[in-house]
């Protein structure tokens, strides 16, 4: 699992690229932990290099969305690939979170 | 004073003297002082009568002889009181009642007295005296009063009273006083007596009152009796004797602790043998020994109740005694001496001691014993057992088995024998004979023992039972095993399907089996003891066998033969004869018998198949002959007859080298000398023969020699004109030609992938394919459009036309409403050929542009892509009456699908072609043109198993594998090949390489022809890549095995490829499949040779490429194949499993060392009937291997054909479950293991997962809200729904053996199952 960063207007965008299951998903809690401590609570996930996830990642994504939401931010999806998309539809994640085509999208939608 | 003497004065001194030692004597004695004292008054009453009456006589003087007769007095009546309170002293007769009145007793003799005293003033005593004259001397003689007579009266009552009680108690008990009784007789009688004579005898006159006298008599025998026997001792009459009798030492004490007396036992064992001891203090006689004397001491002083008994040593004496201290009171709570009897226990003491010895030694002996030695009550409880029963029983202390009782060490089994043996012991009191028993160790073990047990007697009664146990485990074991092995060869002699005798030295049957009882027709008591060459002798005269009378030289015999059953019909056998042997000596003989009619009627058999062989070989087209040694015909058949033009009669006998040409004729002969040396068939060779007319013609033959015993005899051999076979080779040589042209439009293909590769851009690549077209097709142009995304118009993205004046339609956008024609190629994705697009209604939309354009027959060939429509490429006929032929459609539909893909993914890529470097788009365009080549699905072959894996080193490969059925037919083709090249060139390489083997193999084969096809197939390909691309010097190593699923047989070329593996059912290595021929393409015209080899159930081959074992880690090792061998050596569930495995095992090698070559792997597997048929993974519960179960739950689930939501389901489902395992499966504990297995059965698919961590129920974890908001979302629970959501069946168990068991199920439907 490779976790890439940058910034643009004020918001993260965080570029993962692999699966996520139980052994991967720390490695990400921990990545946005790190941003949130340090300020940064207006986050987009571009999830276009993520091939797969399990409950793990669901996880991983609530605990991002309570902590962010809870200081006024938020986490967003964007490039959402099918797999991914079945798994956020069985498990009512769609209501949750917003999801975009393009992280270009996703960055305005925080302005 | 006047003195007189009277005669009688002795008879008053002698008894007064004696009466008066008496008295003396008996104050002298230990004795009670009650009795002793009254038995002295007694004494000293009589004493002073009888002295007072002396001295009364000794003068005539009244007032001395009345003084003194007063006296007297005194002594008479203090007789009769003593007398009578002796009496009653002695007999204890109412002593208590008397002693309590003994008082007033004396009070009446007293007072009597006092009133004799007082006489003269009352005068009642006496009244008046008078003195005689008697016998020479003068008596006072009184005249008495009432009261005298009173006191007379009264005397007389006490006397007989005493005389009645003393009287009564003697003759009562008479016994108990013993000797002593007649000195207590004599001593009562007397008084009696003697007042009997003096009142009614007649004494001399002046005889003084002979009272004295009579208790004088009485005195003297009491005294003996009393004193002799001890009668006034403190112990009681007769007490005495037993007690003087006893061997126990008996010491009796005063209340002051003085020896009264002591009996000889007591002085014996204490050695005071010097004096009586007798009024000695006990104390002062132990004052030596302190603590003794503090122990008596302490006894004799304790209380009334209690009788003390000590153990002491007097070191005086070197001896130990066992002391009894009993109080002798009075009745009261008085002491008023001790009773001590002493037992000397030094003896008992040293034989307990020495007892204790003995049982030690005895203890030690037992304890060295190997046997077990126990002792038990009569309850079974052991109350001894030596160590080798501690040991054998499995324990290590005494407490261990000590109050157990013996039941606990018997098997259960033989709990009731041993109960039944016990009881016999004690009712018979007899030791038991030794039996053995089964008896169970502390853990559990049984070992047998042979137990002797015998009883432990207490008089006649049983009271316990003592016994032997040893260890026979062994010898029993050891018996056992010789029985089984003997009642093994009895089943052997039983069983065998042989005729066996066993014989004795005399040659006479002893045993027989029951096959010889078969073979024979005899039972065994018929036949025991009979000679056996007379029994089953047979023909000739004598009719005797002589089986065994040829042994005499102790040789062992073979041979066939005939011999006689019972009923007299004779029955073919082999007979084998040996003399019998029994440790060293012989015993006997032995005799075999081998029935062999079968065999004999298959050898006719065979004789008679030899001769329809024969009539076979009459029926051959080929020529077929039979040659001896030198090389005459014994044999010819009728074809070779005909085609040599000879008759049998002219070929029989003579030479072969008569129907040779003499060109050959040199070579032929060497060519059987050859044979005939090494026994070697010769192979097929070019023969030319020369019939009879001499006309020569062209052969083939094959000849192997014939052999007979191992001797080379001769040779046969066939000829096959091979004129027949030129004109095959004609049609093969068409069908060649057939194929080449096909070829040559695969080279258009290549032709356009060579076009690819000099340009890199989509638009330039599809404008150079319409050019390429233009050149294979009579056509006018080619368009290449492609659909717009709306899909409404078609975008003209390429076009071309050799006529430099025609204008180009690049560019036009086409509408696709209205465009009929377009509209049907897109949707049914088949090409449409137009006559006249002018006027065709289905080309209305263009018939203006093909008007300008002067179009007429037109192509429209469909653009495909993943199923869709993408575009169309638009051919116009130049001729515009030509009418395309189907092979014209055919030829341009197969190029349009080589580039629709390219172009679809090339559309794709578009999109994100800012990330993709160019040299990555060129590889991912060759990447797709290439995986249009590999067979999505494997062929389903029942009864086999087939599993392929590829994974390109870059984009573009150059390995490929390949399997396909052939056309109409059983036979399958598997393929793995590795272009030698890499990069983009070589992956067009590989295409055209693959579409050529693919070409070649659109040819009829079947099992007669298979070996031909597939070196025709292989020789085909190799030469036209040589000649056609041999300037692009490019080959590839190549397996091409062709499988007949039926037989399992596999013909096989291997044109230098890494041999290929073939495991068997336990997933040995058996063989490798070696190169048959060099890599292919390299020059044209080499020769490759077909092998093959025979797969029988539960055999795989796996086939791979270098780009496996070359595989490097970052430390540049390779995986090498012995690591392959060693990882796939393993006998498999399914061979998926194997390649998945093997694959992951790769992985883990190569790490992070970027792959360098393809890694293409291919197996397939006969299936046997102990196939498991699933797939199965096993790893350890780690979080690392999740992704690996995961992947394989996926690669199963693909593999088995399932749809990809089913493949995800399966995936997602496995990844929830495997990692609650993980994580929770094993808290506190090392991880364990997990494993699955997967397969589809009755179209339903089955995933089980099993682990052996801690129990996990499905129903545990609560299905999460997934209406709720983000706020209110719980954090867990969302796997285990997923699964249940997912999969059709959950079922979860856990086994005894504590494993967990997860199945999950989903129903495949038929639309689920994936479409080719």
């Amino acid at each position: 699992m490779e976790i890439h960063d940058r910034q643009a207007d004020g918001v993260t965008i965080l570029s993962l690229r692999g699966s996520i299951d139980a052994m991967t998903a720390p490695k990400i809690t921990e990545f946005i932990q790190g941003q949130v401590s340090r300020g940064n609570i207006k986050l987009v996930a571009d999830f276009s290099g993520v091939d797969y996830t399990s409950s793990a990642g669901l996880r991983v994504l609530l605990g991002a969305i309570k902590e962010t939401r809870a200081q006024g931010g938020d986490l967003r999806l964007t490039g959402v690939q099918p797999d991914v998309l079945k798994v956020l539809n069985l498990s009512g994640f769609t209501n949750i979170l917003k999801m975009f085509d393009t992280a270009d999208a996703a960055v305005a939608s925080y302005s | 004073m006047q003195f007189q003497t009277n005669p009688y004065l002795i008879w008053q001194l002698i008894p007064g003297a004696v009466l008066l030692g008496i008295g003396f004597y008996i104050q002298s004695r230990p004795v009670k002082k009650g009795e002793s004292n009254v038995f002295s008054l007694l004494m000293f009453g009589g004493s002073l009568w009888a002295f007072a009456n002396a001295i009364q006589l000794i003068t005539p003087d009244m007032g001395w002889q009345r003084f003194w007769n007063g006296l007297t007095y005194l002594g008479i009546m203090t007789i009769p009181t003593a007398w009578f309170l002796l009496s009653v002293k002695l007999t204890g007769f109412l002593r208590g009642r008397i002693e309590q009145f003994e008082r007033f007793f004396w009070v009446m003799p007293a007072f009597l007295y006092l009133l004799l005293l007082t006489s003269g003033w009352h005068k009642l005593f006496f009244v008046s005296f008078d003195a005689i004259s008697v016998g020479g001397y003068v008596l006072l003689e009184n005249y008495y009063g009432p009261l005298f007579y009173v006191h007379t009266a009264y005397s007389y009552l006490l006397m007989v009273a005493g005389i009645i009680i003393l009287g009564v108690s003697l003759a009562t008990k008479f016994k108990k006083y013993g000797v002593q009784a007649y000195g207590l007789i004599i001593g009562v009688l007397a008084p009696l007596i003697g007042n009997v004579y003096f009142l009614f005898g007649s004494p001399p006159p002046g005889f003084p009152d002979p009272t004295p006298i009579i208790f004088t008599v009485t005195g003297i025998a009491f005294a003996w009796a009393i004193f002799g026997g001890h009668i006034l001792e403190v112990v009681p009459l007769a007490h005495e004797s037993i007690v003087r009798k006893l061997s126990t030492g008996v010491m009796i004490l005063d209340a002051e602790k003085n020896i009264r007396d002591i009996n000889d036992a007591a002085r014996e064992m204490l050695g005071l043998t010097s004096r009586t001891y007798v009024g000695d203090s006990l104390m002062a006689l132990v004052d030596q020994h302190r603590d003794i004397a503090l122990t008596l001491n302490a006894a004799l002083n304790a209380s009334l109740q209690e009788e003390k008994t000590l153990q002491v040593d007097f070191p005086a004496t070197d001896r130990t005694f066992d002391v009894l201290v009993s109080h002798i009171g009075n009745g009261e709570d008085k002491t008023t001496g001790w009773l001590i009897q002493f037992t000397d226990i030094s003896e008992k003491k040293r034989a307990e001691e020495g007892l204790v010895a003995t049982q030690r030694t005895m203890k030690m002996v037992l304890d060295t014993l190997q046997d077990s030695f126990f002792e038990a009550d009569e309850n079974g409880t052991i109350i001894y057992a030596n160590r080798a029963f501690i040991r054998n029983l499995g324990f290590s202390r005494w407490e261990d088995v000590q109050g157990k009782n013996f039941r606990k060490f018997t098997d259960p089994e033989s709990v009731r024998d041993i109960f039944e043996k016990f009881k016999l012991l004690y009712e018979t009191k007899q030791p038991l004979e030794s039996f053995e028993y089964n008896y169970r160790t502390r853990d559990g073990k049984v070992y047998i023992g042979e137990t002797t047990v015998s009883p432990i007697m207490d008089g006649d009664k049983v009271i316990g039972s003592r016994g032997l146990i040893r260890d026979v485990t062994d010898r029993v074991k050891a018996e056992r095993e010789i029985l089984e092995q003997k009642e093994l060869l009895d089943s052997l002699l039983q069983q065998s399907p042989i005729a066996m005798v066993i014989n004795d030295m005399e040659k006479r049957i002893t045993v027989v089996n029951p096959a010889f009882e078969k073979l024979f027709g005899y039972s065994q008591e018929e036949v025991i003891g009979k000679n056996l060459d007379e029994l089953l002798g047979i023909g000739g005269n004598p009719m005797v066998a002589n089986d065994l009378s040829t042994l005499v030289m102790k040789r062992r015999e073979h041979r066939e033969s005939r011999r006689r059953r019972k009923d007299g019909t004779p029955v073919d056998v082999e007979i084998f004869t040996a003399p019998f042997y029994v440790g060293g000596e012989q015993f006997g003989y032995l005799a075999f018998y081998n029935d062999i009619s079968e065999r004999l009627a298959a050898e006719a058999d065979l004789e008679k198949s030899q001769s329809s062989y024969y009539a076979m070989v009459e029926t051959l087209q080929d020529g077929y002959f039979e040659v001896l040694r030198t090389g005459f015909f014994t044999y010819v058949n009728q074809a070779l007859c005909d085609k040599n033009g000879f008759s049998r009669e002219e070929l029989i006998g003579r030479h072969f080298r008569i129907v040779a040409s003499r060109k050959s004729i040199r070579e032929t002969v060497h060519r059987f000398e050859k044979m005939f040396e090494t026994g070697e068939p010769i192979p097929q060779f070019d023969f030319i023969f020369r019939n009879k007319a001499g006309r020569e013609l062209t052969s083939e033959m094959v000849v192997s020699p014939m052999i007979e015993a191992g001797v080379i005899v001769g040779a046969r051999g066939l000829i096959r004109d091979i004129s027949v076979r030129v004109a095959a080779e004609e049609v093969l040589r068409q069908a060649k030609e057939a194929a080449e042209s096909r070829a040559g439009e695969l080279s258009v293909i290549n032709r356009v992938a060579v076009t690819v590769n000099q340009s890199l851009d989509l638009k330039d690549i599809l404008q150079s394919v319409c050019r390429e077209l233009t050149s294979i097709f009579e056509i006018r142009n080619a368009g290449i459009g492609l659909l717009t995304p709306d899909r409404k118009h078609l975008e003209i993205v390429a076009f071309h036309s050799p006529d430099p004046n025609e204008k180009s339609a690049l560019g036009m956008l086409l509408p696709v409403e209205g465009n009929t024609s377009s509209m049907e190629v897109i949707e049914k994705k088949q090409t449409v050929f137009i006559q006249d697009a002018q006027n065709d209604p289905r080309t209305s939309s263009i018939a203006d542009i093909s008007r300008s354009r002067g179009t007429h027959s037109i192509m429209i060939v469909p653009l495909l892509a993943r199923g869709e429509a993408i575009g169309t490429i638009g051919m116009p006929a130049r001729d515009p009456s030509h009418v395309f032929t189907q092979n014209e459609i055919e030829l341009a539909e197969t190029i349009a699908s080589q580039i629709a893909a390219a172009v679809d993914n090339a559309q794709l890529h578009a999109k994100t072609e800012s990330a993709l470097g160019v040299a990555e788009r060129d590889l991912e365009i060759g990447r797709q043109i290439q995986s249009g080549f590999f067979p999505e699905t494997l062929p389903q072959l029942p009864g086999w198993e087939i599993a392929a894996h590829f994974h390109a080193a870059r984009q573009v490969a150059g390995d490929f594998y390949d399997v396909f059925q052939f056309k109409n037919s059983k036979f399958t083709a598997f393929i793995i090949a590795d272009v030698c090249d890499k990069g983009v060139g070589a992956a067009l390489f590989m295409v055209l390489f693959r579409s050529l083997l693919r070409a070649f193999s659109e040819t009829r084969i079947n099992t007669a022809n298979v070996k031909e096809q597939l070196h025709g197939i292989i020789v085909n390909t190799s030469n036209f890549i040589a000649e056609y691309h041999g300037k692009s010097n490019m080959f590839a190593t190549l397996f091409f095995g062709v499988l007949d699923p039926n037989t399992g047989i596999l013909y096989y070329v291997n044109g230098g490829h890494e041999p290929p593996v073939i495991l068997d059912k336990k997933g040995a290595v058996v063989e490798r499949l070696m190169p048959t021929g060099p890599a292919v393409g390299i020059f044209p015209d080499m020769g490759f040779e077909v092998g093959q080899i025979q797969l029988n159930e539960g055999d795989s081959l796996v086939g791979f490429t270098d780009g496996t074992t070359d595989a490097k880690n970052v430390s540049g090792e390779q995986f090498s194949e012995e690591r392959l061998l060693k990882t796939i050596a393993v006998p498999w569930t399914s061979i998926f499993s194997m390649i998945f495995e093997l694959n992951v095992e790769l992985q883990r090698h190569i790490g992070e060392q970027p792959q360098f070559d393809d890694i293409t792997l291919i197996s397939f597997r006969r299936r046997s009937s102990t196939d498991l048929g699933h797939h199965a993974i096993c790893r350890t519960a780690r979080i690392e291997y999740l992704e690996e179960l995961r992947n394989f739950a996926e690669a199963a689930a693909r593999h088995s054909g399932l749809s990809a939501d089913d493949v995800f389901a399966f995936k997602l489902s496995v990844d929830e479950l495997c990692t609650n395992i993980i994580q929770y499966g094993f808290e506190g504990r090392e991880p364990g293991l997990l494993s699955l297995s997967f397969d589809v059965e009755d179209e339903t698919a089955r995933l089980v997962i099993r682990d052996d961590g801690k129990h996990f129920s499905p129903d545990q974890a609560q299905s999460p809200d997934i209406e709720a908001g983000w706020d209110e979302r719980e954090i867990g629970g969302l796997g285990i729904f997923f699964v249940k959501e997912l999969m059709d069946h959950v079922t979860y168990d856990r086994t005894d053996g504590g494993v967990n068991r997860f199945v999950l199920e989903k129903k495949l439907t038929a639309s689920n199952f994936k479409k080719e």
